[in-house]
């Protein structure tokens, strides 16, 4: 009765999921080209992954400890727990960074010339998503010692993905261009 | 009207809604774009008009019921296979990028679901009373099968869901029809393995009728138009939240304080 129980339930979750898929896909939105300056923003930021998120692998830094605790012990879980706060803080806006980057890979995979561009996508994103997991998992733990090493990976994980965007999206603008140029 | 009746009467439906829905498939012109579900039609009407033909036939002929009906069986689930392939092939027509990497998705998801398939199998020893034990086994058989296409589906589903691909309104309308008729069929066959013989009149009854409204919903919305509309999905889901800046210079700002109150001592 029990596997008859977790079939009945495995085949109400199949039914579940193709009907939220299936309406997913009914449901109309707005046709055509994610806005340019919105591409332009995600691909070209202001700053670079590295300008913006170099301070996390500074967060915790021995020197900064060393010298809070000569100076003012008692501070010294206080700024502990501050830092945690802001690493809490970045690694959420690298999240959203990333997963906005990665959002606009999903629409221009299947409109790529790249066969290979897909997979690449897909396994930058789990290489990240595994990154932040342990990172998480460290941060939740309090063990702060590769902090510095887990956030360069996490860096360089999206600057590879931000550019494997920018040469795919180059290339169809340029098949674009030379498809409307005059022959 | 007597249960026998129903049933018979919704087993010759079935067989005359294959035969409405390929011929609307040749009226259309879509036999080039739909062959497998064509062949599947086809087979499937021809299947009916013999198994109806050997039942009701001479005592001699009804002996070759049996292995007609287990052969026959045998090839409907390999189109069923194929007709998901057919799907998975429209929905990514035109999208090159993503195409290898949909075939990685589609057979390592065919091999995942065999595979649970098989160990469902060997692990749930768990029949109800039949007075054959081969029935017994064919319907843990189409319990499996009806199961891992139900799940193919979902695959594919998700994939495109997942890459924002808009898809045709015919692939969309047949994805729902036969999704839906293999899930409800997964679970009839659920319950006929776990229930025996005294579920099949049930089984046969709503299998039937859902088979019936699942290939009446191709018949009414399957059109040549459907062919060029698509069905696209917004691009961007969720907000990017606007706290966050202010929460994170609010935070920095405090630890630069802590830092700077320090460096003061």
């Amino acid at each position: 009765m029990t596997i008859l129980l977790l079939l009945l339930g495995f085949i109400a979750a199949v039914a579940a999921g193709t009907a939220i898929a299936l309406w997913r896909l009914y449901r109309t939105g707005p046709e055509g080209q994610a806005p340019p300056a919105l591409v332009s923003e995600i691909l070209h930021p202001r700053r670079s992954a590295l300008e913006v998120y170099q301070p996390m692998s500074r967060l915790f830094a021995e020197d900064d400890f060393a010298l809070v605790g000569r100076l003012k012990p008692d501070l010294l879980k206080r700024l502990r727990r501050q830092r945690q706060h802001v690493l809490r803080l970045y690694l959420r806006e690298i999240r959203i960074g990333f997963a906005r980057l990665h959002t606009l890979c999903r629409i221009l995979a299947p409109r790529s010339h790249d066969p290979n561009f897909a997979a690449r996508v897909t396994q930058q994103a789990l290489t990240f998503y595994g990154l932040f997991l342990v990172l998480e998992f460290r941060c939740a733990l309090g063990w702060f010692l590769h902090v510095r090493v887990d956030t360069v990976d996490l860096i360089a994980a999206l600057s590879q993905l931000r550019q494997a965007a920018q040469s795919v999206l180059a290339d169809m603008n340029s098949g674009a261009a030379l498809a409307g140029s005059p022959a | 009207m007597e249960h026998a009746h129903l049933r018979d009467l919704l087993w010759y439906s079935g067989i005359a809604i294959d035969s409405i829905l390929a011929s609307r498939l040749v009226q259309l012109g879509l036999v080039g774009r739909y062959p497998v579900l064509f062949i599947y039609l086809c087979v499937s009407a021809v299947r009916g008009c013999t198994l109806a033909f050997l039942l009701h036939s001479s005592r001699k002929l009804l002996g070759f019921y049996g292995p007609v009906y287990f052969a026959s069986q045998l090839v409907v689930w390999v189109l069923y296979f194929l007709f998901i392939i057919e799907l998975y092939s429209l929905m990514l027509e035109g999208f090159p990028g993503i195409r290898r990497l949909g075939t990685l998705v589609l057979y390592s998801g065919l091999g995942a679901v065999t595979a649970a398939c098989t160990i469902l199998m060997v692990a749930d020893q768990q029949f109800g009373f039949d007075y054959y034990p081969l029935i017994s086994y064919l319907a843990l058989q189409q319990r499996s099968v009806f199961l891992g296409l139900s799940i193919m589906t979902l695959v594919l589903l998700i994939f495109v869901t997942y890459y924002r691909v808009s898809v045709r309104r015919n692939v969309w309308v047949l994805c729902l029809c036969f999704g839906g008729y293999f899930l409800v069929n997964a679970l009839l066959f659920t319950l006929r393995s776990y229930f025996g013989v005294s579920f099949a009149p049930q089984r046969n009854l709503i299998g039937s009728l859902s088979y019936f409204v699942a290939l009446t919903g191709g018949v009414f919305l399957v059109c040549r138009a459907g062919e060029a509309e698509s069905r696209p999905i917004s691009l961007f889901g969720g907000k990017r939240s606007q706290e966050l800046d202010a929460a994170l210079s609010l935070q920095l700002q405090s630890f630069n304080q802590v830092l700077v109150k320090v460096l003061k001592q």
